[in-house]
């Protein structure tokens, strides 16, 4: 952990109101699929607080981290308009990551909207890994979409809720009508809290291991404010430093 | 230049401390901040019980501020002592002890077992949150009560010979009524402010943003309301004060010191850029050393 400028390699858009931020990264850590970081976009006050982002890729080589980003508010307004050379202020890599895939298991991966970021990070590791995977990406519709260059190694099956583009429905529907699941199956799952709702519900009810990546308002990221809980089996739990990565059976979804 | 802040014989190097409930208990900020830069660091209120806090959202970014309400989430008095103290005690700088309870016995327990126990020998001193909503009457907070601050500080008093500091919550019609209470019964100075009452409305759920409804305003968007009630108690009482409200830059600290405040406290600040208090350090010694002052006492205007 760490925090530092970095300067943007390369800010695009690439599907309707989201974009891709590369940017360089320190030599003190690397970034793992799950984990993320916060961005403090300028010196004023307003806005204040820094915002949280997950990795959607990392490249060793040229120390190069990568993020998706949903315009939104102010800091994510301010964000769409950077350059490349302009820099901005982070801390990290924050928060813990997926588990290891384990021998024989058949990960499915699950994004649903703005969720594509750490879910994309996770396949393309897979795929360098060459460790087979499912990977479902689901959005609205086609103009949420990404064109398929910005999937790099890693294609996803296209679910749109209108049917714009590949399959019509959402990733779980998809799961539910055209996949058998098996013991083997996992999901890793991230997107709207509906989707993750029901997606833990599905792997709870077949009776297979499944994680997903939490949101949670956040102040300090570190585990200092105790602002970003989440109820837990065990109580509340801080989204920055005890996720955001959680078993979806130890959630209580409400 | 002196930036040492002094009470009962005992000093802190430098007068900047970090907030309590900001700062966690230090080692989640270790990684990112030099921590033998700061003079003290203010633990999270601990209360005689763990408590989980209000339940979620807890935080809210507000007009350069924010609105927590945390609740007092914390691990307790039998776990900050055997689990939180022992890390504390390695952080290359001091520890004030931040205790709260909801009622008279609450607080004087939670102190007691501080004081008992041989692994808080090393801690500087105590600060009092007195924002706390006394159950026994009402849950209106002790420190909006002249009488039940009184009795409260006299009480504490008694039972320790560390500094004892009294954290005053602004949400009380004079301030400076509070603040001689507590002078007037044995603390060994004020930390002046805690948050300010604050709500904010989700006009698309037509329900309040926090589950809690209320909370406590913090940051930049309070420096004007902390400064006038350091300045106002620093005239109020002779005991020395500690700023404590927005501050995020060294200009910021300046204006409490020459509001008449000894100390400062970064809170809000810390989240935001968490070299802050650092930066602020370094802002502070170069204006004084270039406006000549030789200790920042000299920095009180009328
Ligand atoms: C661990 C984590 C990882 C995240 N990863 C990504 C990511 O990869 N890509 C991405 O686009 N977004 C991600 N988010 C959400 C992102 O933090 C918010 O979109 C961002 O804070 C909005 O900032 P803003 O100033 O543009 O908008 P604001 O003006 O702050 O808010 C605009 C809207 O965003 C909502 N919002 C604000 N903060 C959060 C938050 N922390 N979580 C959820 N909603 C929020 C507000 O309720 C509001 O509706 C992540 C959040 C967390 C907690
Ligand atoms: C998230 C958060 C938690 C806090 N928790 C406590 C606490 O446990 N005890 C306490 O005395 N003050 C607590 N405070 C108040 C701060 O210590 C400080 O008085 C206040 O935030 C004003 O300073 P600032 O504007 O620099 O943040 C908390 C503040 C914040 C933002
Ligand atoms: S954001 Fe502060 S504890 Fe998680």
């Amino acid at each position: 952990m760490k925090q530092f400028t970095a300067s943007i390699i390369n800010n695009q858009e690439i599907a309707q109101g989201y974009y891709q931020l590369d940017f360089s990264w320190h030599d003190n850590e690397e970034p793992k699929p799950g984990q993320f970081f916060t961005v403090k976009i300028n010196n004023n006050s307003d806005p204040l607080l820094r915002r949280p982002f997950a990795f959607s890729g990392y490249d060793t080589k040229s120390k190069t981290a990568s993020m998706i980003f949903q315009k939104r508010g102010t800091t994510t307004q301010m964000m769409a308009g950077k350059t490349a050379n302009e820099t901005i202020d982070i801390i990290g890599p924050l928060g813990n990551f997926f588990p290891a895939i384990k021998d024989q298991e058949a990960p499915l991966l699950i994004a649903g909207g703005i969720g594509l970021g750490p879910i994309l990070y996770l396949a393309r590791t897979l795929e360098r890994q060459k460790t087979p995977y499912t990977f479902l990406f689901g959005a609205p519709d086609k103009a949420l979409v990404p064109d398929s260059k910005w999937f790099y190694e890693a294609q996803p099956i296209i679910c749109t809720d209108n049917g714009s583009k590949g399959f019509k429905g959402n990733p779980l529907q998809y799961i539910e009508s055209r996949l058998q699941l098996e013991p083997k199956h996992s999901f890793y799952a991230c997107g709207p809290m509906g989707m993750l709702k029901s997606a833990a519900a599905l792997a709870e009810k077949n009776n297979l291991a499944s994680y997903s990546v939490m949101e949670q308002m956040m102040a300090c990221g570190v585990g200092a404010c105790m602002g970003c809980v989440i109820k837990h089996k065990d109580g509340l739990k801080r989204v920055c430093v005890d996720g955001p990565v959680f078993n979806s059976k130890d959630i209580l979804w409400t | 230049m002196d930036l040492s802040f002094t009470l009962r014989n005992k000093s802190l190097e430098t007068a900047i401390g970090v907030a309590s409930g900001t700062f966690g208990y230090g080692s989640e900020y270790e990684k990112l901040v030099d921590l033998s830069k700061i003079g003290a660091i203010f633990t999270k209120t601990v209360t005689l019980n763990k408590r989980e806090g209000n339940d979620f959202p807890r935080i809210v970014e507000t007009p350069s501020g924010m609105l927590n309400a945390i609740g007092l989430a914390n691990v307790g008095i039998e776990s900050f002592i055997s689990q939180k103290l022992p890390m504390l005690q390695k952080m290359p700088c001091e520890t004030i002890c931040n205790i709260a309870g909801f009622s008279m016995e609450e607080y004087q327990e939670v102190l007691q077992k501080l004081e008992d126990s041989e692994a808080a020998n090393f801690l500087w001193g105590y600060e009092i949150n007195i924002s706390c909503p006394n159950v026994c009457h009402g849950g209106l907070a002790f420190g909006v009560d002249v009488k039940a601050v009184e009795t409260l500080t006299k009480a504490l008093r008694q039972r320790t010979e560390k500094p004892l500091i009294i954290k005053l919550t602004p949400n009380v019609t004079d301030i400076s009524e509070i603040a001689k209470a507590a002078e007037a019964n044995g603390a060994d100075a004020l930390t002046c402010i805690n948050t300010f009452v604050g709500m904010l409305i989700d006009i698309r759920k037509k329900i309040p943003v926090l589950a809690n409804k209320t909370g406590g305003l913090s940051g930049p968007a309070i420096l004007p309301l902390g400064i006038a009630a350091a300045y106002k108690v620093c005239r109020a009482v002779s005991i020395p004060v500690i700023g404590l409200g927005g501050i995020s830059r060294w200009e910021d600290a300046i204006q409490y010191f020459m509001a008449g405040a000894k100390m400062i406290q970064v809170g809000t600040a810390t989240f935001v850029d968490p070299s802050a208090p650092e930066k602020i350090l370094l802002g502070v010694k170069k204006y004084c050393s270039e406006n000549n002052y030789s200790k920042l006492s000299d920095l009180k205007i009328d």
